[in-house]
Parts: structure tokens; sequence; C-alpha cells
């Protein structure tokens, strides 16, 4: 889902460096990540067969509005990765409909939040539940954007992968603040991966694999911390009465 | 669709007996961890020093709570399936045909009411023992009670005598207008002012 927003986001500022290649694995990866999140979530279900009938109630339900949109999402990035991979319509449409992916996210993200700020559960109903989704979403989208755009190097001026690695670094610092030192570690850790990858190339000979072999495993040790983080989330509601 | 009786409650006669609970779980034929009802223990004080002396200003009392088929059920409100429903008499009950078991009702209801049967994989609560109430008798919790601490009573006679339990540990009832009239126990105020504690946590767990 971050992946899809910041993928797009870039393609809306119209950098010049984003190629074909990029969007094609950008919405390839979208649509895995999408598609392996809808079949997590049947897991928990105790009785997955009647998984349809999580849509009978739009109208009240946030659980009922995320299902919607997380459907939504996954079918358009699928659309996304087939009409990439196949070369189906125009770029221009291709951009259309990987917005539309991202609208779809975006939408999910919000009804996602608003699942999750009960108003009878106190701890949840506070403005850290959106501020926490939505740096999880930047943090790990953004990681796995650059990760994707490193592949492409050659025409990726060195500048964005330290803009982009900085943009990391910042929102890892702000995540740290919001959720205490429990896992600023593991953060600092990522951030200092995620900075190693650009400055390679400088040492090193150019080469994409050796930006984006640190960034990977600072992606890795971005999202330790995010499902620590998810972790101390849930544990909080379980100490309120 | 308002309930037209409620759950008066008596936290000053409430001994703390649990024959509500047991009698819930006999009538329901629960296992050992299932319980529509449960009964709360709540305590406090410690041991003071004034002057050249101690003394001790403990206090305990409980609250026995089930679903209080509230006017705003969020339960309702928040299933993704519509298998949680309000009939038409006021008590909330789901449809166990249409129930998926994400357990999202049990994560919004602050009064911990709805509760995962394990064996069926759905939702199963308390219905306020409609059959029983068909046929002109109480729910067995409150048939059950020997202190006449829990009563079932005509809500416009309860609003005009108690006010909804608000009382620690549980949430402001103007959030979901639950059916539970209480008179508070006279150490309530001080469990208000943050000195007390669930003293059996593990028990009233839902499970």
């Amino acid at each position: 889902m971050g992946t899809s927003v910041v993928s797009n986001i870039l393609a809306l500022v119209s950098v010049p460096w984003l190629e074909h290649a990029f969007f094609r694995k950008a919405s390839a990866t979208t649509a895995l990540l999408a598609c392996l999140g809808l079949a997590v979530s049947l897991l928990h279900l105790r009785r997955p067969l009647r998984a349809a009938r999580a849509l009978s109630n739009l109208a009240s339900s946030w659980l009922s509005r995320e299902i919607f949109c997380c459907l939504a999402f996954a079918l358009c990035s699928l659309a996304s990765a087939g009409s990439w991979h196949w070369g189906i319509g125009s770029n221009a449409a291709r951009l259309a409909l990987d917005s539309l992916c991202a609208f779809w996210g975006l939408s999910l993200l919000v009804c996602m939040v608003w699942a999750y700020r009960l108003r009878t559960v106190p701890c949840w109903n506070t403005w850290r539940t959106p501020a926490a989704f939505c740096l999880t979403a930047a943090v790990l989208g953004s990681m796995m954007t650059r990760i994707l755009a490193s592949l492409e190097t050659s025409a990726a001026p060195l500048w964005t992968s330290l803009a982009s690695a900085l943009l990391v670094a910042l929102l890892l610092v702000f995540a740290t603040a919001l959720h205490g030192r429990a896992t600023a570690a593991w953060r600092a850790a990522a951030a200092l991966f995620t900075l190693v990858g650009p400055l390679l190339p400088l040492l090193t000979s150019s080469s994409s694999c050796a930006t984006c072999a640190p960034a990977f495993l600072g992606l890795c040790l971005a999202a330790v911390a995010e499902l620590r983080d998810r972790e101390k989330f849930y544990a909080i509601r379980d100490e309120n009465p | 669709m308002m309930l037209k009786k409620g759950f008066r409650f008596d936290a000053r006669s409430c001994s703390g007996c649990k024959t509500c609970q047991v009698a819930c779980k006999d009538k329901q034929g629960h296992g050992m961890t299932t319980r529509f009802r449960r009964v709360y223990e709540i305590s406090g004080g410690a041991w003071v020093q004034q002057g050249a002396s101690w003394h001790q200003n403990v206090f305990a009392y409980h609250l026995s709570m089930s679903c209080n088929h509230c006017d705003k059920p969020i339960c309702v409100e928040v299933c993704p399936s519509r298998a949680m429903r309000q009939n038409e008499d006021g008590i909330v009950t789901v449809d166990e045909n249409r129930c998926l078991g994400c357990g999202y009702c049990a994560f919004a209801c602050p009064y911990g009411a709805p509760l995962l049967d394990l064996s069926s994989g759905v939702m199963t609560k308390c219905d306020l023992c409609a059959d029983l109430l068909r046929e002109g008798k109480s729910p067995t919790c409150v048939a059950a009670c020997p202190m006449r601490a829990l009563e079932l009573e005509d809500v416009e006679d309860l609003r005009q005598t108690l006010g909804r339990g608000a009382v620690f540990p549980f949430l402001q009832p103007t959030l979901t207008e639950p059916n539970w009239y209480v008179a508070l126990h006279p150490d309530s105020d001080r469990a208000a002012d943050g000195q007390a504690r669930i003293a059996n946590r593990e028990e009233v767990e839902p499970k």
C-alpha cells in the first residue's frame, strides 16, 4: 500500500529517472503484497468461507469499509501489474490506473485507522493511532520504493537516493519518538543501513546491487521494528480494562 | 428499539458470592472458561500512618456484569457481517449463521460481552434468557441472586431512581448507553480517584 502511494507520488511529480522497468517492478510488488495481505486477513477468521458477508455493513462498520477498500486495492493493483507487464494501453492510461490504485491504498489506510479508533477503546482513540499507521505506510513504502528504484541506478542520480534515505531516516526518528525506546535500536539500525546503501557507489564501483542489499536489510529491520510496535499496540489494550 | 427492562444492580448489597455467574454457566452449559456473567472484585486502600499510629483504609466491593443490551450497542454498529442485531424488544443477539468469527465485536464491547465459542467458531453472548422471559420468568442470574442485588426492572422506573452504571473500571455509559442501572457502593468514589484495582483480573478477563 505504502509502495503504491509513494511510487505514484513520485510519478505524479514526474521524476525523470523513473522508467518503465521501475513501474513494472513497483506494480508487481504492490499486487503481490496486496494479495498476500488479503489472504492473511482471511486466516484470522474462524469461518473464512463466510468472508464475503464482511461487506454487509458498509453503512456503519469501518471494518466492512476497510475490507471493501482492500478488495478494490488488490484488484486495481493486479490490473496495474498486468498492464505494465504485458504493455497494455498507453503510459498515461497505466499511470491513471496506478493513481486509482494509490487512491484505494489511501482509502484503505483511512478505513484501517478508523477501524481501530473505536470510541470504546480510549487507549486507541487518540492521535497516536493515525500517526502510527501513516508512519508505518510511509516508512515501509518509501524504503520499498527506494529499493525498487535503486535497481535502476543507471538512470537515477545519486542525490535522489540520498534524499530518499534521509526521508526514511527522518520518518524513523519520528516513529521512535512516537513509540518510545522499545524499538529504537531496530529503527536506528534500519536508518543506518538505508543511509549506507546510497553511499556505497561513492566508495566502490557503481552497482545497483551495492545500494540495494543494505537498503533491503534496512527494510527488514524496519519491518521487525514495526512488528514489535504492533505487538505493543495490542498489549496496551489488553492492559486496560 | 429500546429495552423495556434493564438490570438494577445494588453494589451495596452484593456480597460477591458469584451465584449469578454460576447459575448462568449452569443454564448455558458452559465449560471452564466461558462466562456470560462475571463478578468483578474491586479493592483498594493500604496501611497509612497518622501521627505515631498506623491504621488501614482498605475497601472492596463487587460488580456483577454481563451484556447490558445497550441502547446504542457498539457490537451491532461495528459487526461487518450484520450478525449482531438488536431485536424489536431491544435484546441484542448474534445470528450464528451469519457470524464470521472475526472477534471485532469483542474488541469493541466495553463490557466484554461477546465471546468466541471455540467449538462452533462463531461469537456467542447473553440473550437475557429470552426463553425464560417468554414464559414470564426472570433471567437465571436474577432469579439466583440470594442478596437480591440483581433485578430486572422496568427501564422507566429505573431511570427515575438510578443512573446508568458509571463506575470503575467501566467506561462512561454515554458511549453505549447500557441498560445497567447501579446503586453505587459508598467507596466507588475512592475507586474513581484511582485508588482501586480489579483484584480478580485473570478470572474476569474475557476468554
